[in-house]
Protein backbone atom coordinates (compact mmCIF):
# COMPACT_ATOMS: atom_id res chain seq x y z
CA UNK A 1 0.00 0.00 0.00
CA UNK A 2 0.86 3.60 -1.04
CA UNK A 3 2.00 5.63 1.85
CA UNK A 4 -0.70 8.35 1.71
CA UNK A 5 -0.49 12.10 1.64
CA UNK A 6 -0.48 13.52 5.19
CA UNK A 7 -0.71 17.22 6.14
CA UNK A 8 2.00 18.78 8.32
CA UNK A 9 -0.42 19.60 11.15
CA UNK A 10 1.89 22.18 12.74
CA UNK A 11 2.46 23.92 10.11
CA UNK A 12 -1.75 24.24 9.34
CA UNK A 13 -1.57 24.91 13.13
CA UNK A 14 0.30 27.98 13.38
CA UNK A 15 -2.71 30.49 12.19
CA UNK A 16 -4.71 28.49 15.10
CA UNK A 17 -1.81 29.07 17.77
CA UNK A 18 -1.98 33.10 16.62
CA UNK A 19 -5.15 33.37 16.98
CA UNK A 20 -5.65 31.59 20.27
CA UNK A 21 -1.91 33.36 21.55
CA UNK A 22 -3.81 36.93 20.77
CA UNK A 23 -7.03 35.56 22.31
CA UNK A 24 -5.62 34.52 25.66
CA UNK A 25 -3.08 37.62 25.56
CA UNK A 26 -6.43 40.02 25.74
CA UNK A 27 -8.40 37.82 27.97
CA UNK A 28 -5.85 37.45 30.82
CA UNK A 29 -5.13 41.24 30.38
CA UNK A 30 -9.13 41.78 30.78
CA UNK A 31 -9.25 39.19 33.71
CA UNK A 32 -5.72 39.99 35.21
CA UNK A 33 -4.40 36.89 35.04
CA UNK A 34 -2.64 34.82 32.06
CA UNK A 35 0.26 37.57 32.05
CA UNK A 36 2.51 38.15 28.90
CA UNK A 37 5.31 40.15 29.03
CA UNK A 38 6.04 41.65 25.59
CA UNK A 39 10.01 40.61 25.13
CA UNK A 40 9.55 37.32 26.63
CA UNK A 41 6.78 36.59 24.12
CA UNK A 42 9.33 38.12 21.22
CA UNK A 43 11.84 35.55 22.50
CA UNK A 44 9.50 32.64 22.69
CA UNK A 45 8.31 33.32 19.09
CA UNK A 46 11.85 33.61 17.61
CA UNK A 47 12.57 30.53 19.44
CA UNK A 48 9.25 28.81 17.85
CA UNK A 49 10.42 29.95 14.75
CA UNK A 50 14.21 28.59 14.86
CA UNK A 51 12.81 25.31 16.07
CA UNK A 52 10.85 25.15 12.06
CA UNK A 53 14.18 26.06 10.62
CA UNK A 54 15.96 23.81 12.97
CA UNK A 55 13.71 20.91 11.60
CA UNK A 56 13.47 21.32 8.33
CA UNK A 57 17.63 21.55 8.06
CA UNK A 58 19.02 19.15 10.47
CA UNK A 59 16.00 17.25 11.14
CA UNK A 60 16.55 15.74 7.33
CA UNK A 61 19.19 13.45 9.27
CA UNK A 62 16.39 12.00 11.04
CA UNK A 63 14.04 11.13 8.11
CA UNK A 64 16.99 9.76 6.44
CA UNK A 65 17.64 7.36 9.32
CA UNK A 66 14.28 6.07 9.71
CA UNK A 67 13.92 5.64 6.17
CA UNK A 68 17.28 3.23 6.22
CA UNK A 69 15.58 1.82 9.10
CA UNK A 70 12.74 0.95 7.85
CA UNK A 71 14.39 -0.70 4.24
CA UNK A 72 15.86 -3.35 6.93
CA UNK A 73 12.43 -3.50 9.12
CA UNK A 74 11.03 -7.35 9.00
CA UNK A 75 7.35 -6.29 8.54
CA UNK A 76 7.39 -3.15 7.56
CA UNK A 77 3.58 -2.36 8.44
CA UNK A 78 2.83 0.32 5.40
CA UNK A 79 3.21 -1.89 2.51
CA UNK A 80 0.57 -4.27 4.18
CA UNK A 81 -3.16 -3.55 3.25
CA UNK A 82 -3.78 -2.94 6.93
CA UNK A 83 -0.97 -0.93 7.39
CA UNK A 84 -2.87 2.49 7.47
CA UNK A 85 -5.80 1.31 9.10
CA UNK A 86 -6.79 3.68 12.17
CA UNK A 87 -6.04 0.94 14.88
CA UNK A 88 -2.52 0.72 13.53
CA UNK A 89 -2.40 4.70 13.92
CA UNK A 90 -4.22 4.31 17.05
CA UNK A 91 -1.15 1.80 18.46
CA UNK A 92 1.68 3.93 16.87
CA UNK A 93 0.27 7.35 18.69
CA UNK A 94 -0.05 5.35 21.98
CA UNK A 95 3.36 3.66 21.76
CA UNK A 96 5.01 6.96 20.41
CA UNK A 97 3.71 9.02 23.13
CA UNK A 98 5.33 6.36 25.57
CA UNK A 99 8.62 7.12 23.76
CA UNK A 100 7.85 10.57 24.06
CA UNK A 101 7.25 10.16 27.81
CA UNK A 102 10.74 8.54 28.37
CA UNK A 103 12.55 11.38 25.81
CA UNK A 104 11.13 13.32 28.39
CA UNK A 105 11.65 12.49 31.21
CA UNK A 106 15.59 11.68 30.51
CA UNK A 107 14.98 15.41 28.88
CA UNK A 108 14.86 16.62 32.50
CA UNK A 109 17.47 14.05 34.32
CA UNK A 110 20.26 13.65 31.73
CA UNK A 111 21.77 17.02 31.34
CA UNK A 112 23.27 16.29 27.59
CA UNK A 113 19.37 16.05 26.90
CA UNK A 114 18.59 18.95 29.70
CA UNK A 115 21.10 21.23 27.62
CA UNK A 116 18.38 21.49 24.91
CA UNK A 117 15.19 21.11 26.96
CA UNK A 118 16.12 23.35 29.25
CA UNK A 119 15.16 26.10 26.32
CA UNK A 120 11.22 25.21 26.34
CA UNK A 121 11.24 26.08 30.33
CA UNK A 122 13.00 29.34 30.24
CA UNK A 123 10.63 31.78 30.45
CA UNK A 124 9.22 32.75 34.08
CA UNK A 125 5.85 33.13 32.51
CA UNK A 126 3.13 30.00 31.37
CA UNK A 127 1.14 31.10 28.65
CA UNK A 128 0.41 29.81 25.11
CA UNK A 129 3.31 31.46 23.91
CA UNK A 130 5.81 29.37 26.21
CA UNK A 131 4.36 26.04 24.34
CA UNK A 132 6.57 27.98 21.03
CA UNK A 133 9.70 28.34 23.10
CA UNK A 134 11.12 25.17 21.56
CA UNK A 135 14.91 24.30 21.37
CA UNK A 136 17.06 24.87 18.50
CA UNK A 137 19.68 21.59 18.78
CA UNK A 138 17.24 18.84 19.53
CA UNK A 139 17.80 16.93 16.67
CA UNK A 140 22.08 17.65 17.85
CA UNK A 141 21.78 15.65 20.97
CA UNK A 142 20.56 12.25 18.71
CA UNK A 143 16.87 12.06 20.72
CA UNK A 144 15.30 10.73 16.84
CA UNK A 145 17.17 7.86 18.05
CA UNK A 146 14.54 6.83 20.00
CA UNK A 147 11.97 6.87 17.66
CA UNK A 148 14.06 4.00 15.50
CA UNK A 149 12.45 1.38 17.45
CA UNK A 150 8.91 1.98 16.18
CA UNK A 151 9.76 2.28 12.44
CA UNK A 152 11.98 -1.24 13.12
CA UNK A 153 8.91 -2.58 14.55
CA UNK A 154 7.20 -2.15 11.20
CA UNK A 155 5.20 1.53 11.75
CA UNK A 156 5.77 3.48 8.31
CA UNK A 157 8.43 6.51 9.09
CA UNK A 158 5.66 9.00 7.75
CA UNK A 159 2.78 7.68 10.41
CA UNK A 160 5.75 7.60 13.27
CA UNK A 161 5.98 11.67 12.26
CA UNK A 162 2.52 12.48 12.15
CA UNK A 163 1.74 10.97 15.11
CA UNK A 164 4.66 13.12 16.98
CA UNK A 165 3.01 16.38 15.13
CA UNK A 166 0.01 15.65 16.47
CA UNK A 167 1.08 15.34 19.47
CA UNK A 168 2.96 18.22 19.30
CA UNK A 169 -0.12 20.17 18.90
CA UNK A 170 -1.89 18.62 21.57
CA UNK A 171 0.57 19.68 24.11
CA UNK A 172 -0.03 23.33 22.82
CA UNK A 173 -3.25 23.88 24.64
CA UNK A 174 -1.72 22.61 27.77
CA UNK A 175 0.42 25.45 28.17
CA UNK A 176 -2.18 27.92 29.55
CA UNK A 177 -3.09 29.27 33.29
CA UNK A 178 -6.89 30.33 32.02
CA UNK A 179 -8.16 26.73 32.56
CA UNK A 180 -7.68 25.39 35.87
CA UNK A 181 -9.30 22.06 35.68
CA UNK A 182 -10.87 19.79 33.11
CA UNK A 183 -13.56 17.58 33.56
CA UNK A 184 -12.45 14.67 36.27
CA UNK A 185 -12.45 11.88 33.57
CA UNK A 186 -10.19 13.68 31.44
CA UNK A 187 -7.89 14.89 33.94
CA UNK A 188 -7.06 11.09 34.97
CA UNK A 189 -6.59 10.05 31.47
CA UNK A 190 -5.04 13.28 28.91
CA UNK A 191 -2.92 15.59 30.16
CA UNK A 192 -3.95 18.99 31.07
CA UNK A 193 -3.37 22.48 31.94
CA UNK A 194 -3.35 21.74 35.78
CA UNK A 195 -0.88 18.96 34.69
CA UNK A 196 1.27 20.23 32.95
CA UNK A 197 1.81 23.73 35.05
CA UNK A 198 3.50 21.49 37.72
CA UNK A 199 5.92 20.08 35.04
CA UNK A 200 6.96 23.99 34.62
CA UNK A 201 6.45 24.76 37.89
CA UNK A 202 10.04 25.27 40.25
CA UNK A 203 8.30 24.25 43.45
CA UNK A 204 10.45 21.94 44.84
CA UNK A 205 7.10 19.62 45.23
CA UNK A 206 6.72 19.86 41.51
CA UNK A 207 10.63 19.24 40.29
CA UNK A 208 10.95 16.44 37.48
CA UNK A 209 7.30 15.35 37.57
CA UNK A 210 4.56 14.92 34.84
CA UNK A 211 6.48 14.70 32.21
CA UNK A 212 3.83 12.99 29.47
CA UNK A 213 2.45 14.30 26.37
CA UNK A 214 -0.35 13.33 25.62
CA UNK A 215 -1.80 10.37 28.13
CA UNK A 216 -1.20 11.41 31.93
CA UNK A 217 -1.58 7.81 33.18
CA UNK A 218 2.53 7.28 32.18
CA UNK A 219 3.17 9.39 34.93
CA UNK A 220 0.78 7.75 37.27
CA UNK A 221 2.33 4.11 35.75
CA UNK A 222 5.91 5.14 36.27
CA UNK A 223 5.31 7.36 39.55
CA UNK A 224 6.72 10.33 38.46
CA UNK A 225 2.55 11.95 38.99
CA UNK A 226 2.27 14.65 41.12
CA UNK A 227 -0.96 16.50 41.20
CA UNK A 228 -1.29 20.80 41.16
CA UNK A 229 -2.02 22.13 44.69
CA UNK A 230 -2.86 25.80 43.53
CA UNK A 231 -4.14 27.17 47.33
CA UNK A 232 -1.29 25.10 49.23
CA UNK A 233 1.78 25.69 47.07
CA UNK A 234 1.41 27.33 43.88
CA UNK A 235 3.13 27.21 40.84
CA UNK A 236 6.38 29.30 39.76
CA UNK A 237 7.68 28.91 36.47
CA UNK A 238 10.81 29.06 35.12
CA UNK A 239 14.31 26.87 36.16
CA UNK A 240 16.69 26.65 39.25
CA UNK A 241 18.44 29.50 38.58
CA UNK A 242 16.70 31.67 36.26
CA UNK A 243 18.07 33.34 33.35
CA UNK A 244 19.14 37.09 32.80
CA UNK A 245 18.27 37.65 29.34
CA UNK A 246 15.69 37.56 26.63
CA UNK A 247 18.81 37.02 23.52
CA UNK A 248 17.53 33.93 22.16
CA UNK A 249 20.90 32.80 21.67
CA UNK A 250 21.55 32.81 25.10
CA UNK A 251 18.41 30.90 25.94
CA UNK A 252 19.62 28.56 23.35
CA UNK A 253 22.94 27.57 23.85
CA UNK A 254 23.44 28.41 27.96
CA UNK A 255 23.42 25.14 29.20
CA UNK A 256 25.47 23.96 26.16
CA UNK A 257 28.27 26.64 27.39
CA UNK A 258 28.14 25.86 30.90
CA UNK A 259 27.99 22.05 30.01
CA UNK A 260 31.20 21.90 28.06
CA UNK A 261 32.96 24.37 30.30
CA UNK A 262 32.41 22.05 33.44
CA UNK A 263 32.97 18.81 31.26
CA UNK A 264 36.77 20.31 29.95
CA UNK A 265 37.74 22.20 33.16
CA UNK A 266 40.77 21.04 34.90
CA UNK A 267 41.78 17.98 37.11
CA UNK A 268 38.82 15.87 36.73
CA UNK A 269 38.84 12.38 36.33
CA UNK A 270 37.05 10.96 33.05
CA UNK A 271 34.19 9.54 35.26
CA UNK A 272 33.40 13.29 36.67
CA UNK A 273 33.94 14.31 33.30
CA UNK A 274 30.98 12.03 32.03
CA UNK A 275 29.00 12.64 35.31
CA UNK A 276 28.89 16.40 33.69
CA UNK A 277 27.90 15.20 30.65
CA UNK A 278 25.32 12.48 31.41
CA UNK A 279 24.84 13.17 35.22
CA UNK A 280 21.58 14.82 36.30
CA UNK A 281 21.14 18.91 36.14
CA UNK A 282 22.87 20.51 39.08
CA UNK A 283 25.33 17.25 39.47
CA UNK A 284 28.47 18.57 40.84
CA UNK A 285 32.27 16.39 41.71
CA UNK A 286 32.15 18.62 44.55
CA UNK A 287 28.60 18.63 45.50
CA UNK A 288 28.79 22.27 45.25
CA UNK A 289 25.45 22.34 43.65
CA UNK A 290 21.74 21.11 44.17
CA UNK A 291 20.17 18.23 41.78
CA UNK A 292 16.48 18.10 41.90
CA UNK A 293 16.39 14.90 44.04
CA UNK A 294 18.91 17.17 46.79
CA UNK A 295 16.89 20.24 46.45
CA UNK A 296 13.46 18.18 47.46
CA UNK A 297 15.61 17.25 50.03
CA UNK A 298 16.32 20.46 51.43
CA UNK A 299 12.59 21.31 51.41
CA UNK A 300 11.56 18.28 53.32
CA UNK A 301 14.24 18.60 55.84
CA UNK A 302 12.91 22.44 56.62
CA UNK A 303 8.85 21.09 56.21
CA UNK A 304 9.27 17.68 57.74
CA UNK A 305 5.44 17.71 57.54
CA UNK A 306 5.10 17.75 53.85
CA UNK A 307 7.20 14.83 53.85
CA UNK A 308 5.65 11.72 52.32
CA UNK A 309 3.38 14.11 50.00
CA UNK A 310 3.20 13.84 46.40
CA UNK A 311 6.27 15.22 44.98
CA UNK A 312 8.13 15.13 48.50
CA UNK A 313 8.30 11.50 49.03
CA UNK B 1 1.18 39.68 18.84
CA UNK B 2 4.29 41.46 20.45
CA UNK B 3 2.79 44.90 19.08
CA UNK B 4 -0.35 44.04 20.96
CA UNK B 5 1.05 42.79 24.31
CA UNK B 6 2.98 45.46 23.85
CA UNK B 7 0.19 48.14 23.13
CA UNK B 8 -1.80 46.38 26.07
CA UNK B 9 1.23 47.50 28.82
CA UNK B 10 2.99 44.17 29.14
CA UNK B 11 6.48 45.83 28.42
CA UNK B 12 6.45 47.66 32.22
CA UNK B 13 9.32 46.31 33.74
CA UNK B 14 8.85 45.24 37.50
CA UNK B 15 9.57 47.61 40.41
CA UNK B 16 11.82 46.44 42.90
CA UNK B 17 12.94 47.90 46.50
CA UNK B 18 14.08 46.47 49.84
CA UNK B 19 11.08 44.41 50.59
CA UNK B 20 10.76 42.96 46.91
CA UNK B 21 14.49 42.25 46.62
CA UNK B 22 14.52 40.25 50.45
CA UNK B 23 10.86 38.49 49.40
CA UNK B 24 12.13 37.39 45.80
CA UNK B 25 16.26 35.89 47.16
CA UNK B 26 13.91 34.26 50.26
CA UNK B 27 12.17 32.56 47.22
CA UNK B 28 14.96 30.32 45.97
CA UNK B 29 17.01 30.20 48.53
CA UNK B 30 15.15 29.93 51.38
CA UNK B 31 17.91 28.98 53.64
CA UNK B 32 19.87 32.18 53.82
CA UNK B 33 19.44 35.20 56.30
CA UNK B 34 19.60 38.55 54.73
CA UNK B 35 21.23 40.94 56.60
CA UNK B 36 21.04 44.39 54.66
CA UNK B 37 20.07 45.53 51.07
CA UNK B 38 22.01 48.03 48.94
CA UNK B 39 19.59 48.96 46.06
CA UNK B 40 20.95 50.30 42.77
CA UNK B 41 20.14 54.25 41.78
CA UNK B 42 18.03 52.94 39.18
CA UNK B 43 15.78 50.59 41.04
CA UNK B 44 16.94 47.66 38.66
CA UNK B 45 18.94 45.61 40.75
CA UNK B 46 19.75 45.24 44.50
CA UNK B 47 22.82 43.64 46.41
CA UNK B 48 22.08 41.11 49.50
CA UNK B 49 24.98 40.87 52.28
CA UNK B 50 24.09 37.55 53.67
CA UNK B 51 24.55 36.10 57.37
CA UNK B 52 27.08 33.75 56.31
CA UNK B 53 29.19 36.14 54.45
CA UNK B 54 28.53 35.44 51.30
CA UNK B 55 26.34 38.21 48.92
CA UNK B 56 23.39 37.56 47.11
CA UNK B 57 21.51 39.75 43.94
CA UNK B 58 18.15 40.19 42.72
CA UNK B 59 17.54 41.85 39.29
CA UNK B 60 14.95 42.82 37.12
CA UNK B 61 14.39 41.14 34.33
CA UNK B 62 11.11 42.61 32.53
CA UNK B 63 7.84 41.98 34.88
CA UNK B 64 9.73 39.36 36.68
CA UNK B 65 13.00 39.12 39.25
CA UNK B 66 16.16 37.20 38.76
CA UNK B 67 17.99 36.28 41.73
CA UNK B 68 21.52 35.18 41.49
CA UNK B 69 23.71 34.16 45.08
CA UNK B 70 27.27 35.86 44.01
CA UNK B 71 30.03 32.98 43.85
CA UNK B 72 33.67 32.92 42.90
CA UNK B 73 35.00 32.89 40.16
CA UNK B 74 33.92 36.63 39.80
CA UNK B 75 35.55 39.96 38.46
CA UNK B 76 33.70 43.21 40.37
CA UNK B 77 34.35 46.44 39.01
CA UNK B 78 33.01 50.42 39.13
CA UNK B 79 32.85 52.78 36.54
CA UNK B 80 31.12 56.14 37.07
CA UNK B 81 29.49 55.64 34.07
CA UNK B 82 28.18 51.99 34.43
CA UNK B 83 28.56 51.95 38.35
CA UNK B 84 29.33 48.23 39.44
CA UNK B 85 29.63 45.69 36.87
CA UNK B 86 30.25 42.10 37.90
CA UNK B 87 31.71 39.15 35.15
CA UNK B 88 30.19 36.12 36.53
CA UNK B 89 31.60 32.31 35.24
CA UNK B 90 27.82 31.86 34.56
CA UNK B 91 26.28 31.39 31.02
CA UNK B 92 22.97 32.52 32.36
CA UNK B 93 24.00 35.73 33.21
CA UNK B 94 27.45 36.34 32.58
CA UNK B 95 27.57 40.18 32.95
CA UNK B 96 25.83 41.81 35.96
CA UNK B 97 25.24 45.55 36.56
CA UNK B 98 23.96 47.40 39.56
CA UNK B 99 24.19 51.28 39.23
CA UNK B 100 25.77 52.85 42.47
CA UNK B 101 27.39 55.61 43.17
CA UNK B 102 31.06 55.75 43.42
CA UNK B 103 30.88 55.63 47.86
CA UNK B 104 28.88 52.40 47.59
CA UNK B 105 29.82 50.80 44.29
CA UNK B 106 33.61 50.83 45.22
CA UNK B 107 32.55 49.58 49.03
CA UNK B 108 31.20 46.54 46.92
CA UNK B 109 33.49 46.11 44.96
CA UNK B 110 36.35 45.85 48.29
CA UNK B 111 33.82 43.39 49.41
CA UNK B 112 33.43 41.15 46.78
CA UNK B 113 37.34 41.24 46.31
CA UNK B 114 37.54 39.89 50.02
CA UNK B 115 35.31 37.13 49.36
CA UNK B 116 37.45 35.21 47.19
CA UNK B 117 34.83 36.46 44.04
Amino acid sequence: MATPELPDVVNLAVPFFIATILVELVWGRLRGTARYETRDTLASLVMGGGNLVEGMVIGLVAVWTYDAVYTIAPLPFGEQSWGWHPLVFIACYVLDDLRYYWFHRWSHVIRWFWASHVNHHSSQHYNLSTALRQTWTSNLTGAFLLRVPLVLVGFDPVMVFFSGSINLVYQYWIHTELIGRMPRWFEAVMNTPSHHRVHHATNPRYLDANYAGTFIVWDKLFGTFVPELPLVDRPRYGIVGNLLTFNPLRICFHEWQGMMRDATRRGLTPRQRLGYLFGPPGWSHDNSRLTSAELKAAYVARHPDQAGEPGLT
Amino acid sequence: MVVLSWAVGQAAEARLDEAAAREAFAVDHPDSVVLSVTMGTDGRAALLQLGDGTVGAVFVLGDRFVTRWLTAPLTAGWSPQGGLRLYAADPKAPRLLVALDSGPGLQWVSRLAKLGA
